[in-house]
């Protein structure tokens, strides 16, 4: 069995090719970086799924492609791809794992609809109603925030994590959070 | 989440995709930082000057000269491992900057029942003389930190206040060992509280702070860069 450090020849073409596609990324060039990143992919979900089991797995994978996206500047092109995507990987696992330590296990996008299991219905239903635009002012902002990117503007949760600047999961417990706030400021204010 | 999401996702990053500045190389960071320590550490020992029985304390005094040599490995490791763990990949430079402040741990705790054996007459000056000591440390590490953290802030630390309180030890322990060259007291006491404890009291005290204001700076940064 080889040895991790020993690479494949297809491996070291592989790893060659991605310093250049992201080399050329850095330059801004946009069609290398998707090439790149549908390259990886694959290969990102199975170092990931090594290492986590569960639908957890996936959000990993998005928080990572989060961060190489975030981290693109520090990657050196003299220096190998392989390393640096392996290192915000394993970074992101391990913040997962600690994250699940320190909270419990991570909450998926259905447990967070089914806190409130009528709330997008209602969401839509009352979409300029005053009680809910009462209730989502009275919300702390990130809370806000990512209830009105899910639900209103329709994002999916990787789109409204890269669009606010976090991790796929933490802009899930923020809605979960929010969402547990409206549930409870909606009914208050039924007569 | 689905795979069908991570696909938008890869499509969504891709498009409008902006081109980056990248980081300095970790060897150029690290010359800057040690340019810099060696720049406040020459101002601060050209207006105090060497303490005159330095040579003769270093060879005549193992806990002093441990703790010396404790504060050089510090400053060193502590910048390596800042500079390492700033930047995905460069695990092995963030090791070595670790066993560096590990064997710089050890030196101090060797230096600590040896400090007993220090010359005759080597007492403890007034508690203040502590603080002007820790102060004069914070003030020589601070040109080392502003390197080290500049460089920090602009590449992508995955544990900030970890990656702080690393650069600002680093820094803090080149200040102190200046401060420890040119200090003229050697009491035991003030050894440990001026000089040995400076790097980790100013890591305890500055690394929260610095890596809430890095956390707002990479918050701010990763919403600029969305698409």
């Amino acid at each position: 069995m080889p040895r991790m450090s020993e690479r494949t020849p297809g491996e070291s073409q592989r790893d060659e090719r991605w310093r250049a596609w992201m080399a050329a990324a850095q330059e801004g060039d946009a069609r290398a970086y998707e090439r790149l990143l549908r390259d990886l992919l694959p290969v990102l979900r199975a170092f990931v799924r090594g290492r986590l089991a569960g639908p957890a797995a996936e959000d990993v994978v998005q928080t990572t492609l989060l961060s190489i996206h975030r981290s693109r500047h520090t990657f050196r092109p003299e220096r190998p791809f392989g390393p640096w995507w392996r290192a915000i990987a394993r970074h992101a696992v391990i913040d997962l794992v600690r994250a699940r330590a320190r909270r419990g296990p991570e909450i998926g996008l259905e447990e967070v609809e089914l806190v409130a299991p009528d709330l997008g219905a209602e969401l839509e239903r009352q979409a300029l109603s005053p009680d809910l635009a009462r209730a989502l002012a009275e919300l702390p902002p990130r809370q806000r925030e990512a209830v009105e990117l899910l639900h209103l503007e329709g994002l999916s949760v990787a789109e409204a994590a890269l669009r606010v600047g976090t991790t796929p999961g933490a802009l899930k417990v923020r809605a979960h959070r929010g969402y547990q706030a409206l549930r409870k400021r909606l009914a208050g204010s039924r007569p | 989440m689905s795979e069908a999401a991570s696909e938008r996702l890869v499509r969504e990053l891709a498009r409008d995709l902006r081109p980056v500045r990248r980081v300095a190389r970790l060897r150029v960071a690290g010359l800057g930082a040690a340019a810099a320590g060696l720049l406040a550490a020459a101002l601060a020992l050209g207006l105090s000057g060497l303490r005159q029985d330095l040579g003769g304390l270093l060879a005549s005094a193992p806990g002093f000269a441990a703790l010396f040599g404790g504060l050089a490995l510090a400053a060193v490791g502590g910048a390596l491992a800042a500079l390492g763990a700033s930047v995905p990949g460069r695990d092995g430079v963030e090791r070595l900057g670790l066993a560096l402040l590990a064997a710089a741990a050890a030196l101090g705790m060797v230096a600590g029942p040896l400090l007993w054996v220090l010359p005759a007459g080597a007492a403890s000056p007034p508690w203040t003389r502590d603080g002007v000591c820790l102060l004069g440390a914070l003030l020589v590490g601070l040109a080392p930190a502003a390197a080290l953290v500049g460089f920090v802030s602009g590449a992508a630390p995955q544990r900030p206040p970890l990656v702080m309180g690393l650069a600002v030890a680093g820094a803090v322990a080149t200040g102190a060992l200046v401060v420890h060259a040119t200090c003229p007291f050697a009491g035991l006491r003030h050894l440990v509280l001026g000089h040995a404890l400076a790097p980790l009291l100013a890591a305890l005290v500055l690394a929260a702070p610095l890596a809430w204001l890095l956390r707002r700076r990479l918050a701010r940064s990763g919403a600029a860069q969305a698409p």
